[in-house]
């Protein structure tokens, strides 16, 4: 099966005052048609980043410095500012946002906004996109779908807005939905009512995702496969099933042990010391944080590697990760 | 009482014109409305926009007749505002130097508005070297105090009313075009206008479908200000002789006529000094009210 989206060894860094943050510094990552991708990683490791260079919508200071994205056979890369308006950004892919409460324009009706949408990326007029729109909201489960579509933004809550902006995101039909932490923002049952219906809707329309977030619950419970992220690289990818079953990397691992619904804490909550700023020249970039890391992980630059199939990972040491999993004892701190 | 009733009645009127579904965009001007401030002000420049518009058909005599042997009469009945040395009617003149008046404040106001709107939307969004030219254009005009470029542009230019238009645009869409850029490069950020980049929104439509009317509110009060400053600007360069012309009646010229007058006849240069009193009073109202209701 040919892949819709392949990044490879993607560079985006971020300049200013003569300083570069590198922040995504080689990473490869690839979605095939109608299948749901996590992206996991703590905070500053480069997701947003990485959603942000698929629409080429980086901030002034931040560029693309090296790498491809390869979308359909095409190079994002090499496509001018209007094909990229016309051609992809909404229609092709398009983009849900962390925080709903601030994603859409606080002037205008909802309504009036899905259909600017709607008219720009089809030849319709604004009766046809009404409907179009209303359809969409009845999809999402709004209740009263042509009492919301007059209402402002801020006579909504943020649940009812998040639909909004999915149904707006669902709008033309794209290939790909960048799902930037939908659910981030939202309380917890609001956030379980739409993944419930997200997952509906995408086997409905059957498009591809790809879906960032901190929480690997919601991972595990919608995503056929999953890429966690370091200090803009990616450190270990495969399907949900192999990675949270057998995580090869200590970094996955630690992430999984300080969750508390897979591995029952047993007294304190183990965390993983230290802060995502210490980052070797060189070697692994997990290696100040690493329980299981040595001098050898320092001396050459690690490359992505494959185990089997479905899985690979950016560590010279998966077997003794794989004792610390087993083991008791396994090297991360608690604290609370 | 009465004057909560008025605002009533308008704000119905309006509800009749724009119809029920627009109801939540004309709560604003509603609110304006209601605003005891921007209500008395808004009266204010209404009445002398009417004033302006049919000068014609409300003063009593043309402004520029010259009556010799009725020259420097008192105000009576005759002439309720009295006459100047060449026997004109204060009171007619006065009123034709209201649409003057208005044509300042709507042209040169409405050139920086425009200009300095276009310039801060430009030089806020896109930063980097548009960024560059334009704050430094607004910094050097900037660098001289206000009333003193107008003098040395219209030294330039030459006097007359239409320069004068030109010179107080020129001038003054620096404080818009600042005002606006700093609008645009806090509100860009938000995340609205990546959510709009994201649905494939052209950098024109971004800049004057989203962003715009999000930025505008600061710079419709500054305006109303700046029309009270304009008016001001305007009669002190025609009192000191580089504004409009005589006999034109705009009134700082009416006041420099009247200023060697003052001991025999009061009532030629108190009139458009009232005049202009009266203006700036109306606008700084509209401002003050207009600032309560747009901005947070």
């Amino acid at each position: 099966m040919m892949n819709l989206l392949e990044i490879k060894d993607l560079h985006t860094y971020f300049e200013g005052n003569g300083a570069i943050v590198k922040a995504v510094d080689g990473a490869d990552l690839s979605i095939r048609e109608r299948e749901v991708v996590g992206l996991v990683g703590e905070s500053g490791s480069g997701k947003t980043t990485i959603a942000n260079s698929l629409l080429r919508i980086l901030p002034e200071t931040g560029r693309i410095v090296s790498g491809g994205i390869i979308f359909k056979g095409i190079n994002i890369r090499e496509l001018s500012e209007k094909e990229m308006q016309f051609k992809i950004r909404g229609n092709e892919i398009s983009m849900i946002f962390q925080d709903p409460m601030v994603s859409l324009n606080p002037l205008f009706t909802v309504g009036e906004q899905i259909t600017s949408v709607l008219k720009l990326h089809q030849d319709i007029g604004q009766k046809e996109a009404k409907t179009k729109a209303i359809d969409l909201f009845r999809k999402v489960r709004i209740s009263d779908p042509e009492k919301r579509f007059d209402n402002y933004p801020h006579e909504l809550s943020g649940g009812m807005i998040q639909r909004v902006t999915i149904a707006m995101a669902m709008s033309c039909e794209p290939s790909l939905i960048i799902a930037d932490e939908p659910t981030t923002a939202l309380d917890v049952t609001i956030a379980n009512q739409i993944l419930n219906e997200f997952e509906e809707l995408i086997g409905e329309i059957g498009v591809s995702v790809l879906w960032i977030t901190h929480d690997l619950g919601v991972i595990k419970r919608i995503c056929d496969y999953v890429n966690v992220m370091y200090a803009g690289t990616l450190m270990e990818q495969g399907t949900v099933k192999t990675v949270f079953e057998n995580p090869l990397h200590s970094y996955t691992f630690g992430l999984l042990r300080s969750n508390v619904i897979y591995y029952e804490p047993k007294g304190k909550i183990p965390t993983i010391m230290g802060e995502l700023s210490e980052i070797p020249h060189q070697g692994c970039k997990f290696y100040p944080r690493c329980p299981i890391g040595d001098e050898g992980c320092l001396q050459e630059s690690i490359e992505l590697r494959k185990i089997d199939e479905n899985h690979s990972i950016r560590c010279i040491k998966p077997e003794d990760a794989k004792r610390l999993s087993r083991s008791k004892n396994h090297g991360f701190q608690g604290v609370c | 009482m009465n004057n909560r009733n008025a605002g009533s009645v308008i704000s119905r009127s309006i509800n009749l014109l724009f119809g029920d579904e627009n109801i939540a965009r004309w709560e604003t001007v509603k609110k304006i409305i209601r605003n005891p401030n921007s209500r008395i002000g808004l009266i204010m420049i209404g009445i002398l926009t009417l004033v302006g518009i049919f000068a014609p058909f409300i003063a009593p005599y043309d402004p520029y007749q010259q009556v010799l042997t009725e020259s420097l009469e008192p105000p009576g009945l005759s002439h309720l505002f009295g006459t100047d040395l060449y026997g004109r009617d204060v009171m007619s003149r006065v009123i034709h130097g209201a649409w003057i008046a208005v044509k300042i404040c709507v042209i040169g106001v409405g050139i920086a508005f425009i200009v300095g709107n276009l310039a801060g939307a430009l030089s806020g969004y896109y930063e980097g070297w548009i960024d560059t030219i334009i704050m430094r254009i607004v910094d050097s005009i900037m660098a001289f105090p206000f009333l003193v470029l107008v003098i040395a542009i219209m030294a330039i230019f030459g006097p007359g009313l239409k320069n004068l238009y030109f010179a107080i645009a020129i001038v003054s869409w620096c404080q818009y075009a600042r005002i606006v850029r700093s609008r645009y490069l806090s509100e860009k950020e938000e995340d609205y206008v990546r959510a709009a980049e994201a649905v494939g929104f052209s950098d024109k439509r971004i800049i004057f479908g989203h962003l715009m009317p999000n930025s505008i509110a600061p710079t419709i009060v500054y305006a109303s200000l700046d029309c009270a400053l304009v008016i001001l600007v305007a009669a002190s360069l025609s009192f000191v002789g580089v504004g409009a012309q005589p006999p034109i009646p705009e009134w700082g010229a009416q006041i420099a006529e009247g200023r060697q007058l003052l001991q025999v006849g009061w009532w030629i240069a108190t009139f458009p000094a009232l005049g202009i009193m009266y203006t700036v009073i109306g606008f700084s109202l509209i401002g003050d009210g207009l600032r309560d209701m747009l901005e947070k």
